[in-house]
């Protein structure tokens, strides 16, 4: 192979949205979006991605397109040749979640693994794994399943058109794909833990998905309002004010989406979430007087806060390319600065995800995880369009506050008396070795509050590497560790963690903790994100998995999740026996 | 009324249909009138049909007037077990027990493994052909089963649109039971036959719907909670509270879990139901042309897991719909004089929370003196609130009856039910018959 005039990146077709979006030549509205350049095979399969398309339903396999290589669908196509088209929903299918995978390697300079137990490198993706109208991302499959199911045709759905193919929608794509990334870099997420947590799961991959279609300005075309004006289209600046645009951008595009498939409401998340962040009323559904139970709600909140933020820092960029105050602005660049204010929004999202904590984490928790990755970034300065400022409004709006005064994780607190004591192990080795991690962890146990009687497992040690402002590389490292401690509820009392009333002293208990170490470019402790598995923060946590009821213990599975999200929690709630 | 006098009598086990009883003079086909104004006592016929409910209540006016209502008659039962309820040799037991004639028949709910016994055929021969001979003067079922709610369902009230949810969840189950012989055949044991056994349960029953829905000479009463049931002239003395099930208005205006009590989205249903039905398709699966080829080396770990998916999946679905049907469950409470018997068919919680969330209902409940186990024992038909509640726990005088198979569904009944029922009252359970006996009987 000539690696030399290779290009690491390359442009693969897919749609734009899901086939009931079409262009302006009325066929359906296909994008090129940037994939790993690799020699697939066919399937296609890459070195990280397989698409088998094997339909248990109907217990059959099929072959794939035999040139997985070349592109057939660079030009416009009718949106019903694609649908009936086996290949292309191969191709759609692997592009949306190769790009995706990509957006996060790009955004967190690194590359990030699958969750799998085996180890396996490749995920296994279903682009028609079953007649049922779901789609899930499922960590002991190694797999990514999508279904299809019949429109009503009197039970005699025989032509792609009576059919919705979840695989063809973006949104469902890019947000069960998301679930699979997020669980590779956040392994416990998955565990039972605070209310946030899963809802955080399904609101970050509404987030991921949503700022993904907001980043192609394909979209953004179809819905921006237009005026003709010597012969450029422009844009009236009001129709650039964060209200319009929620009504243009936001409600708009979800109206686009699943327009022509009254069923594809069913599955189509974002064109709900989109509404939602529109339409949720901060003064009833706010986190600060949200109460147990309303996790779907929970969900939506974080995705409200961040669009909203999305318009209004899109409102902060385009204001500047109407210097004269004319009132009309060139309508391709307003598009361009919304396109770009979606991508960096999306990014620092996704870098987010390196300062949260492992377990037990919140809204607040992220919140000042975003904030503390964009002053990192811009190296304490406000930015030109000043981002943190709009989020910080934006949430606050939803009542969720940062956790710190200065809104961003401060560096450790330590016990008085107490230092950090470094030098058992190199620099080098604390950058990739997890024993020399742990007797680091070990030797500043009581500095940590980390605790000597549990279980302890240093999960990850990552380089983590971006471009600053100044252009030069910031360097970290990213370490997880976790603590897992099996008590009972008379031990709690030792413990100082507060017992639920109605909980028996026998009963047993699962304490989780543990903390996202971040280490700067001379091996220095810049932050540990994260509560102790003996800390009196557990009161809380011991109290919501105690209501949540044993049915909540265990890996949450997003096969059931979704389906829940249609038809209420799974039945199996005991009487009291 | 007599005194609990005998705890159980159990009578010798038949195998040709019994002879008549002591003739019964007093039987009128037009009951009412004459009649004494109330039984002088009652007594309860379990049957034995294995994992299922049979229950006939026999109110004694004295005199040789006794008078008969059936409560529920079916079975379901997996194959391997190498148990099968002999219903015809039940429709003739029953028959030979009230005499010919029934007063009433209650189908709590449109399970199997309540109505299975009510299928006719026809040549005529059917259990459900013997119970129609027993020309009963009334039937009652649950407001979910009322054919006119389902018609003219254009703008569809809440409770239109439950009951169609229902029928597409009887459809689903009709595909999947046809499905898991064709395509889950020789997959692994478990999921594949509870998917079998549940579903199946679910099945669309039309000859025992069709035949409850004409065998009584009155026309049928759907009922919910609260509903008024004047039985004055065919059973005087009686008195029938409806506890169960809410309609979809009441269980809202309660603001009890409606995510779990009913159908929560019709949508979803009527897909579910077109998913199911469109197993059967043409070739060109899911509407697509496609080169099917046998499954390569680098795809057959993942089918496998696929398969198990699917199955795993369906499993869920169908379980949540046997848990909706189970819920439909008419609760009936029947007092007589100062004695009170309390038929549940398989309410869960959720069917139950209503009823109980009134403190006047929960008052009457405590009182109960015989007590139908709800669902065959399962861990949540029984809520253990109102189980705390029954004053005749104290001394033991509560009488349980308990019809059901073990081992048949997973952990029902459940071992810490069944053992509370042991220690706190005299229990008639269908699992402790012995091999050749097709009942027992309570007197109180």
């Amino acid at each position: 192979m000539d690696f030399s005039s290779r290009y690491p990146i390359r442009q693969l077709t897919v749609l734009a949205q899901d086939p009931s979006v079409t262009g302006p030549n009325g066929k359906a509205l296909t994008i090129t979006v940037p994939v790993p350049s690799e020699t697939l095979a066919p399937g296609p399969k890459g070195y990280r991605i397989q698409i088998v398309d094997f339909d248990s339903s109907d217990n059959r396999y099929y072959a794939p397109a035999a040139r997985p290589n070349e592109d057939r669908y660079l030009r416009a196509h009718s949106t019903s040749a694609l649908i009936a088209d086996r290949d292309f929903h191969a191709q759609n299918t692997f592009g949306h979640v190769a790009t995706t995978l990509a957006q996060f390697e790009s955004a967190l300079g690194r590359h990030v693994n699958w969750a799998f137990e085996s180890g396996a490198h490749h995920i296994k993706v279903a682009p028609h794994a079953f007649l049922d109208a779901n789609a899930f991302y499922s960590r002991r499959d190694e797999a990514l399943c999508f279904g299809y199911f019949a429109i009503d045709a009197g039970g005699r759905a025989a032509r792609a058109r009576d059919y919705v193919y979840t695989c063809l929608s973006a949104d469902i794509v890019t947000h069960e794909t998301t679930h699979a990334i997020l669980d590779g870099l956040r392994r416990e997420l998955m565990r039972p833990s605070t209310p946030d947590q899963p809802a955080f799961h399904e609101g970050f991959a509404d987030i991921v998905a949503l700022l993904s279609a907001l980043s192609r300005p394909e979209l953004l075309r179809l819905v921006l309002p237009v005026v003709h004006g010597k012969g450029r289209e422009l844009i009236a600046t009001a129709d650039l004010a964060p209200g319009a645009l929620r009504q243009s951008v936001l409600l708009g595009l979800a109206k686009q989406f699943g327009k022509t498939l009254a069923a594809q409401n069913l599955m189509n998340r974002s064109a709900t979430a989109l509404r939602r962040s529109v339409e949720i009323d901060p003064k009833i559904e706010n986190y600060g007087t949200l109460k147990n139970g309303e996790a779907h709600v929970l969900g939506e909140i974080i995705v409200a806060a961040l669009l909203n933020a999305f318009v209004e820092i899109w409102y902060a960029r385009a204001r500047t390319l109407d210097p004269v105050r004319s009132g009309y602005a060139d309508r391709d660049r307003a598009i361009e600065d919304g396109s770009k204010a979606a991508q960096h929004l999306l990014h620092m999202a996704i870098r987010a995800i390196d300062y949260i904590p492992p377990i037990n984490m919140t809204y607040p928790d992220y919140l000042t995880a975003l904030l503390t990755v964009d002053r990192e970034l811009t190296q304490g300065q406000r930015g030109k369009f000043d981002y943190r400022t709009h989020i910080v409004a934006c949430f606050a709006r939803y009542g969720i506050a940062p956790v710190t005064d200065s809104s961003c994780w401060d560096p450790p607190k330590l016990p008085r008396n107490k230092r950090l004591c470094y030098g058992y192990s190199g620099h080098a080795e604390m950058m990739w070795d997890r024993e020399a991690i742990m007797r680091f962890l070990w030797e500043n146990r009581a500095a940590l509050g980390v605790s000597a009687d549990a279980l302890t497992a240093v999960n990850f040690v990552k380089p983590s590497i971006r471009t600053g402002p100044d252009g030069l590389l910031l360097r970290e490292t990213i370490v997880e560790y976790m603590q897992l401690l099996d008590v009972t509820g008379a031990d709690l009392k030792k413990l100082k963690i507060r017992k639920p009333d109605d909980m028996p002293s026998s009963a047993p208990v699962r304490l989780l903790g543990g903390g996202t170490l971040v280490f700067d470019d001379y091996g220095g402790l810049k932050f540990n994100i994260g509560s102790g598995v003996a800390s009196r923060h557990q009161s809380d946590h011991v109290a919501n998995t105690w209501r949540a009821g044993p049915q909540a213990l265990g890996l949450r599975r997003f096969e059931a999740l979704h389906r829940e999200r249609m038809l209420g929690p799974a039945p199996d709630a005991d009487g009291g026996w | 009324m007599a005194k609990a006098k005998k705890a159980k009598t159990v009578k010798k086990p038949a195998k040709a249909p019994k002879a008549k009883p002591a003739p019964k003079t007093t039987v009128k086909t037009k009951p009412g009138a004459q009649a004494a104004n109330a039984p002088v006592a009652v007594g309860v016929t379990s049957y034995q049909v294995g994992f299922g409910d049979c229950f006939l209540l026999t109110f004694d006016y004295g005199g040789g007037d006794k008078r008969h209502v059936l409560m529920d008659f079916g079975t379901k039962m997996r194959s391997k077990v190498g148990f099968k309820a002999d219903m015809l040799g039940n429709a003739k037991q029953i028959a030979a027990d009230c005499g010919g004639k029934l007063t009433m028949v209650v189908a709590t709910h449109r399970h199997y493994d309540h109505i299975s016994g009510f299928e006719t055929k026809p040549d005529g021969t059917g259990s459900g052909d013997i119970i129609r001979g027993l020309k009963p003067e009334l039937v009652i079922q649950p407001w979910t089963e009322d054919p006119k709610i389902a018609k003219d369902a254009k703008a569809p009230t809440a409770e239109q649109s439950h009951v169609a949810s229902l029928a597409n969840m009887q459809a689903l189950a009709n595909a999947v039971t046809f499905n898991i012989a064709d395509v889950l055949k020789a997959r692994s044991a478990g999921p594949a036959q509870e998917l079998d056994y549940v579903g199946g349960d679910n099945i669309t029953n039309k000859s025992a719907v069709e035949s409850l829905m004409t065998m009584g000479k009155r026309p049928v009463l759907y009922l919910h909670l609260g509903s008024p049931l004047d039985v004055s002239d065919l059973l005087p003395g009686v008195t029938i509270h409806v506890f169960g099930p809410p309609t979809i208005d009441q269980a809202t205006a309660l603001n009890q879990n409606l995510l779990r009590y009913k159908a929560s989205s019709d949508e979803y249903w009527k897909l579910q139901a077109n998913v199911a039905t469109g197993v059967a398709r043409p070739a060109g699966a899911a509407g697509l042309a496609g080169r099917v080829r046998p499954e390569p080396p680098q795809a057959r770990w993942f089918a496998d897991r696929l398969r198990n998916v699917r199955e795993d999946s369906m499993l869920q679905i169908v379980r949540t719909l046997d848990n909706t049907i189970n819920n439909t469950s008419l609760i009936l409470l029947m007092e007589v004089g100062d004695k009170k018997y309390l038929f549940p068919g398989d309410a869960q919680l959720e069917n139950w929370s209503c009823a109980l969330a009134d403190p006047k209902i929960v008052d009457l409940l405590a009182g109960v003196n015989v007590y139908k186990v709800g669902h065959h024992g399962s861990l949540n038909a029984t809520p253990i609130s109102l189980w705390k509640k029954f004053s005749l726990r104290q001394n033991k005088s509560l009488r349980t009856l308990l019809s059901t198979h073990d081992g048949e569904y997973g952990q029902v009944p459940k071992d810490s039910l069944l053992a509370a029922l042991k220690s706190d009252s005299q229990l008639l359970s269908t699992a402790d018959f012995t091999a050749d006996q097709h009942f027992g009987h309570v007197d109180i």
